[in-house]
């Protein structure tokens, strides 16, 4: 990653891009605030979601071979996967092993974290993006810049002329009409595709029913016309039982963008369709370090629903890319130190104010900030060390001068003396701590507050007055 | 009714007005205030950096100083989430631990313990101004602190109060946030900063000396500060500070 201070002055210098997040957040979140409304309690809701995935979690020993053994038995292949060049090699084989020249993908975060379409394309195997914003972003060879919007960080009018551009679709800056178009142009490749690659929403132990939720259709195209439908899920997509099910769909589509159900819930049963062969790759791809680090453990519990991400006011300012990596957001910050590339595991917790904005608005429960916290303590390995000791450095110079009456009260007088004596001096110190530009540095103060306090407690006439209050009150 | 007072070391070195101003309205509805002068840092910043173990020893001393029976009133919403919540990061056990689940029941902010201790009743005090509140994040989310804020400010005869249409979104401070990436830091509270403005405040009342610095700061450096002036809700009550006209 360059420097994340870099990026971010140059996501904040990019016009559009500020414009398209600007406009793009502010109807989501109007739509999100409609939609929690419609809901007698939505609190009530949040509350069953989060015990759902809080235990779907905690028994995810118990979960994933129940459904394992409820897909096996009724004839869908599972394949399990340690890392992404595993669950690659596994897809990339079963492609191989039927000479699969065309597959058509619909929008999966797994896919995406594991880099499936480009092991797919190395094998020889040809990969259409076949959800409208995965399509689009395939074709400006770009990365996708939100969980459930991959092309949030572009105008209309910008996605318009990618997709004339690149795919001669008619010149339009209206996505219905865009979307309309791009719908027609893909109906073909759907007929022709050997090969269906797929996310999953959820996976049901008890029933090994497959959830899948979209809006565009492009999904239930796909599994249904593809001789073989392969499914990709991180292993923490597992919930108990169908009721689970719903409960995490009465709250996914209202997070997500404020919808109250998205157009499109396909309930796959465990046995495939009749002519059709299903895998489901279930990816550890570092979850199982999640698992095991404490409270940690929480980002498991995670839907994808993109909520934190809306709710930011850091990705409202720097949009997904600026994380450098699949997953943005607060969510891309907690998930990093155990599914993120290392070179994104050093700064990528900086991206975050604490204001807590995404703890509130996550469906799950999940405490991001205070999980933010913790991904910060587990940065320092991954950033430069020299980044790290001058930060320890000027805590524990810090931590000394709060260490006791005097040795803070000196510290107080020289920053004092030192902004009165060496105004330069200081001004370029502060500039090295951030405090710089146009926002003025704040001023010690010549006495300190508690002089203040203890020097009117002295007056006799205070005194007095004080005394009086005290007296009335007890 | 005795209370001990914790003035954040941010407000008690750069913001002594404000302290003032939570020292007298507490003294104004009847509480005798005791403020224990070894007392500087919770240890909040080395907690939000990611190091844990080097706000342990503040963290320590802080409960060892809180070690009474008084309520400890903070007037910041970040540092009674510290010392509320957070300190449970720090694998607290033993005395320390026994410290810690004493003072997490009696440390209050101070807008919630006058409303909760019912003496919000007896502020009277008068303000003719327009006055834009800015919630303060740990303060609204973590204290819940929005509602015993209104209620205080109810007491205020004479002032109107309004609330920015971007007043629940973070101003961009954040503590190290605000340092490590001043840019963002910056064009986040410049934004908030902009949406209040519209309202023609007279003044933008913070329950978070960190918030207000960086606020002030920005007013400051564009130049406002003679439309405008950020300060501690406290301010507001006793005058402490208040720039007028």
């Amino acid at each position: 990653m360059t420097d994340l201070r870099d990026t971010v002055r140059e996501k904040l210098a990019d016009r559009a891009l500020q414009e398209a997040l600007a406009r793009s957040l502010g109807i989501v979140r109007d739509k999100r605030e409609g939609a929690l409304a419609e809901l007698a309690s939505f609190g009530d809701a949040v509350d069953a979601a989060s015990r759902v995935r809080y235990q779907a979690v905690q028994r995810l020993r118990e979960l994933l071979p129940q459904l394992e053994s409820r897909l096996v038995g009724e004839g869908t292949h599972v394949l399990w996967a340690r890392d992404a060049a595993e669950a690659c090699r596994k897809v990339v084989d079963i492609a191989r092993q039927r000479s699969v020249l065309r597959c058509v993908m619909s929008k999966s975060m797994v896919a995406e974290e594991i880099g499936l379409d480009a092991a797919l394309k190395a094998a020889g195997t040809a990969v259409i993006q076949s959800d409208l914003g995965e399509r689009v972003v395939q074709l400006a060879h770009q990365r996708p810049s939100h969980i459930t919007a991959p092309c949030l960080h572009l105008s209309a009018a910008e996605v318009g002329r990618i997709l004339h551009e690149r795919s001669g679709i008619e010149l339009s800056t209206d996505p219905e009409k865009l979307s309309r178009s791009v719908a027609k142009a893909l109906r073909p490749v759907f007929f022709d595709a050997q090969m269906a690659v797929s996310g999953i929403n959820m996976a049901v132990a008890e029933t090994g029913h497959l959830v899948l939720v979209e809006n565009e259709g492009n999904c239930r195209m796909g599994y249904t016309l593809a001789p073989v439908h392969v499914a990709v899920m991180g292993l923490e997509k597992v919930v108990a039982s169908l009721q689970d099910a719903g409960t995490l769909l009465s709250v996914l589509a209202r997070s997500a963008m404020g919808q109250r159900a998205t157009c499109y819930v396909s309930l796959l049963p465990p046995r495939p369709f009749p002519g059709q062969e299903r895998y489901l790759v279930i990816v550890d791809n570092g979850r199982t370090d999640a698992f095991g680090a404490g409270p940690m453990r929480d980002c498991l519990r995670c839907i994808r629903c993109g909520a934190c991400l809306n709710a930011c006011p850091v990705y409202e300012r720097v949009g997904g890319h600026a994380y450098g990596w699949t997953y943005p957001g607060p969510i891309g910050i907690v998930l990093a130190p155990f599914l993120g590339p290392s070179e994104v595991r050093g700064e990528i917790s900086n991206l975050c104010s604490l204001c807590g904005a995404c703890t509130e608005a996550c469906p799950v429960g999940i405490p991001l900030d205070r999980l933010i916290v913790l991904a910060r303590g587990l940065s320092h390995p991954y950033r430069p060390a020299d980044a790290v000791r001058k930060e320890r450095r000027f805590l524990k110079w810090f931590g000394a001068a709060m260490g006791g009456r005097l040795r803070y009260r000196l510290s107080h007088l020289g920053h004092r003396l030192a902004g009165a004596w060496f105004p330069e001096r200081t001004r370029q110190l502060e500039a090295s701590l951030g405090w710089s530009g146009t926002r003025a540095a704040p001023r010690p103060a010549a006495e300190l507050f508690r002089k203040r306090f203890r020097k009117r407690r002295e007056l006799p006439s205070e005194l007095g007055e004080r005394d009086q209050g005290g007296r009335r009150d007890a | 009714m005795k209370v001990a007072l914790f003035v954040p070391c941010l407000m008690d070195r750069f913001l002594p007005d404000a302290g003032m101003a939570v020292a007298r309205l507490l003294e104004s509805v009847g509480a005798q205030v005791v403020c224990d002068s070894r007392q500087t840092c919770c240890g909040q910043p080395a907690v939000n950096a990611g190091h844990p173990d080097l706000a342990r020893k503040m963290a320590l001393r802080m409960l060892k100083l809180a070690d009474h029976e008084l309520p400890v009133v903070v007037p910041s919403g970040s540092c009674v989430a510290m010392m509320r919540d957070a300190y449970g990061l720090l694998d607290l056990s033993g005395e320390d631990a026994e410290r810690w689940s004493s003072l997490r029941g009696r440390v209050f902010e101070l807008a919630e313990f006058l409303v909760h201790r019912g003496l919000a009743d007896r502020v009277t005090a008068r303000l003719d101004a327009r006055v834009v509140v800015h919630h303060s994040c740990h303060h609204l989310r973590h204290v819940h602190g929005a509602g015993p804020l209104a209620a205080l400010l109810g007491r205020l005869v004479g002032a109107e109060i309004v609330e920015s249409p971007q007043a629940l979104q973070c101003c961009g401070f954040g503590g190290v946030f605000s340092v490590k990436l001043p840019e963002l830091s910056v064009a986040l509270g410049r934004a908030r900063l902009q949406a209040m403005l519209r309202l023609e405040p007279r003044y933008i009342a913070l329950a978070d000396a960190g918030c207000a610095l960086h606020l002030g700061g920005i007013v400051e450096g564009d130049g406002l500060s003679s439309r405008v002036q950020v300060v501690h809700y406290a301010q507001l009550f006793t005058g402490d500070g208040l720039e007028v006209g």
